[in-house]
């Protein structure tokens, strides 16, 4: 209903093969049949061990049968994954035998100790459970590394694991999951999923308590005991170096999201801040001489370039450095703008090149025009309506070029000429 | 290669859908059937054969996945209630001209439980957060003529929410800090619209940023991608391509050559449009596609309102005529 990338030729070839037509009805039966099971057990509201298996079987076969993955977690919450029940109720069919040594031992014990001697043994279960239902879970995410519902059954279980353990123990959770996700990512450096599901982990280790799932702080998590941004920013840094890194856009977004937190960590001042600018830009310089045509470079350096010169909000300072004067931000404009010009004589029909003169150049502009700071002591070269006419047939001609070379996008470029008048 | 819209033969296509009961993918994707429907109902309105589909058998079947308990819709009976296919269930009513047939209180009841604290809405009571499901809501309550008064929501909170999905490069993520893409942006434009609050939300910087970041979307080969560096697929000329209707530039695409692509992933043979040319059609991609070609302006088909991804007639009839604009 939904397919992407099945060959039409191929399905057409297997439609005519009897053989294969007779496996795929009986395949059907198999299906609907099970399918059907586990709903009827279901309507009984049957909450054990045998209903869980049937859930196992039918999201092997179809994992985006996400009622199934409702009605899986309600078993769990029943059985194997409930939290710590009073010692004489049953967890499971499988503690059995847990239990009649806890009995024996109660006989015996004070009760101080047989509750505590009963909650480390309920802990080590849901642990190996917890351990259990991941391991379940791993084999999906990977041949389906696309299906929403797996990955949010897979963020409900370490959920379950905050809830129904002690902190150190589920922390223990979180952290492993790292580890999984860094695999995740390896293997399809862009899956949307695993970068969420990343930044999800991450937050999980550092505000343990936190229990939002839209990315929100929680009132209560004021102890930022753990935080482990340098340890992404350095992984966002492994990961555009890396072969094909480059053209990475999840990591190179995901470093623009951690940048402002960090430097603040960091607590840098505007030395540092300008500094770290300006090695950020020499990464970018180096980068796109290598491969001028990578959009995921150029979106990257547009958002080093917008956010430090565009009035950023002085309360949120999502700028690397915020508190630039105009005089710094027209030299650092005009070394930008050099530099891209340098790298135009290299690769004349390169458009992303052009496109970033042309908007940059209008910055400049721009930030020329804002109100000269009081503080601002720099000198300025002069600029007179002869440079500022030479800046506008500049632009000009490299619109022109753009609509030549990128005649798909011309209506952009032609708007932006109209302006220009 | 097909040059033209084989009308006839996507009509032919979408009837046949439900009979398809011997193959293994017909019984794999009852988790999806709802919005089957309304992807087949939409193409088949969008393609002017709105009544292809037997009226009082696709009213039927949207009850059958009602659940009167909640007030949610499922993707199939018996399956689970959830803002994807409430939406779903809403639209094809609405398209068919029946929304009385379900008792709209109780679905608007259904949705706003749905909300959180933060603005942002789950999908079903276990709690996965994304902006996709504020648009679900957003879209539902405003179809059912009550987004400025249902019980309970925040319409300012979604807004609120919507917004902090924005990034710098002018697109929008699944939640705070995720990474741009285009189906997102879909539903969180369509969000800010159906809310009324787009154009005061954006500047005029953040909207020339989304529409370059939209348009750098179109390959040499016509087709779309959904984001840097990836392969393009034809449920992308709807994602990108109503997102660039909703903000005034679609003219910063090639028309021809996107129109040109999507002919090309046609099945010639049996109807229906494929993810890329020479795949397998299926009913998600048809509709996409036919959309597509109608924002495009494509010959015969009738015009689809990029908010909704329904016929424009239609969301004119129920929502835009008497909208009550929302004060924020």
């Amino acid at each position: 209903m939904a397919s992407h990338g099945i060959s039409r030729s191929e399905y057409a070839t297997q439609s005519r093969d009897e053989h294969r037509r007779a496996k795929e009805l009986k395949k059907i039966e198999e299906y609907n049949q099970l399918a059907s099971t586990v709903q009827e057990q279901r309507l009984a509201t049957e909450h054990n061990l045998e209903a869980l298996e049937g859930t196992t079987r039918l999201l092997r076969l179809n994992p985006e049968y996400y009622t199934i993955w409702n009605y899986r977690r309600e078993i769990l919450q029943q059985t194997l994954l409930a939290k710590h029940s009073p010692p004489g109720i049953a967890l499971s069919p499988t503690s059995a035998s847990t239990r009649t040594c806890l009995e024996d031992n109660e006989a015996n014990q004070d009760p101080e100790e047989v509750a505590t001697s009963v909650h480390a043994a309920y802990t080590s279960r849901a642990t190996l459970h917890l351990k259990e239902e991941l391991a379940f879970l791993l084999p999906l995410l990977s041949s389906f590394p696309k299906c929403y519902w797996i990955w949010n059954h897979r963020l409900w279980t370490l959920q379950r694991a905050t809830e129904i353990l002690p902190a150190d123990k589920a922390g223990n959770f979180w952290q492993e999951e790292l580890g999984l996700v860094g695999l995740m990512l390896r293997r399809d450096v862009r899956n949307f999923h695993g970068w969420m599901y990343r930044r999800f982990v991450i937050s999980n280790i550092e505000f343990p308590r936190r229990k939002s799932l839209s990315g929100d702080e929680v009132e209560n998590s004021s102890s930022r005991d753990t935080s482990l941004v340098e340890q992404e920013f350095a992984y966002t840094t492994k990961m555009v170096q890396g072969v094909g890194g480059m053209s990475n856009y999840s990591a190179w977004h995901n470093r623009s999201k951690l940048i402002p937190r960090l430097l603040s960590e960091r607590k840098c001042g505007r030395q540092e801040r300008m500094d770290f600018l300006e090695d950020e830009l020499e990464l970018l310089k180096r980068n796109i001489s290598t491969n001028p045509h990578d959009q995921s470079l150029w979106f990257y350096h547009r958002w080093l370039i917008y956010s430090n010169t565009i009035t950023p909000d002085r309360d949120t300072p999502n700028a690397i450095s915020p508190f630039m004067s105009r005089g710094t931000k027209l030299l650092m404009l005009a070394a930008e703008i050099d530099t891209l010009q340098d790298l135009l004589e290299a690769h004349a029909e390169c458009k992303y090149i052009l496109k970033a003169l042309v908007e940059y150049v209008g910055l400049l502009q721009r930030v020329r025009e804002d109100p000269r700071d009081p503080e601002d002591v720099e000198e300025e070269e002069e600029w007179t309506a002869d440079d500022e006419e030479k800046r506008r047939v500049d632009r000009r001609v490299w619109l022109a070029k753009l609509v030549s070379i990128d005649p798909m996008r011309k209506g952009r470029y032609q708007e932006i000429l109209r302006g220009l008048d | 290669m097909a040059s033209t819209l084989l009308t006839s033969k996507h009509v032919a296509y979408i009837q046949s859908l439900d009979t398809k009961r011997d193959r293994l993918d017909y019984h794999l994707t009852s988790h999806l059937r709802l919005s089957g429907v309304y992807w087949g109902l939409t193409s088949l309105h969008l393609l002017n054969h709105p009544t292809a589909l037997p009226r009082s058998e696709t009213i039927d079947f949207v009850k059958s996945c009602y659940h009167p308990s909640s007030g949610g819709l499922g993707a199939s009976p018996g399956h689970d209630p959830h803002l994807l296919y409430t939406l779903s269930g809403i639209q094809i009513l609405a398209t068919i001209d029946a929304l009385d047939e379900i008792d709209g209180d109780k679905v608007v009841e259904y949705v706003s439980k749905l909300q959180n604290p933060d603005g942002s809405f789950s999908g079903d009571e276990w709690g996965e957060v994304d902006s996709r499901f504020v648009y679900c809501a957003l879209s539902t309550l405003s179809l059912l003529g009550r987004l400025g008064d249902a019980p309970g929501v925040s319409a300012e909170g979604a807004v609120g929410f919507v917004l902090r999905c924005l990034n710098a490069d002018g697109g929008f993520g699944m939640a705070p800090a995720a990474e741009s893409h285009a189906g997102q942006i879909f539903t969180c434009v369509g969000a800010l619209k159906i809310a009324g609050v787009f154009e005061k939300s954006l500047s005029e910087d953040q909207v020339n940023l989304l529409g370059d970041w939209l348009c750098e979307r179109q390959l040499p080969n016509g087709g779309l991608n959904g984001r840097p560096e990836k392969l393009e697929d034809v449920c992308y000329s709807w994602w990108v391509l109503s997102s660039m209707a909703m903000i005034g530039k679609l003219q910063w695409i090639d028309r021809e050559k996107l129109v040109e692509f999507i002919l090309s992933c046609q099945d010639e043979e049996n109807g229906g449009i494929a993810d890329r040319k020479g795949d397998v059609a299926d009913v998600f991609h048809t509709v996409f596609g036919v959309a597509g070609l109608s924002l495009l302006g494509y010959e015969g088909l009738k015009e689809v309102d990029p908010v909704y991804c329904m016929p424009k007639d239609v969301t004119d009839r129920i929502v835009w005529n008497h909208r009550k604009i929302l004060t924020t």
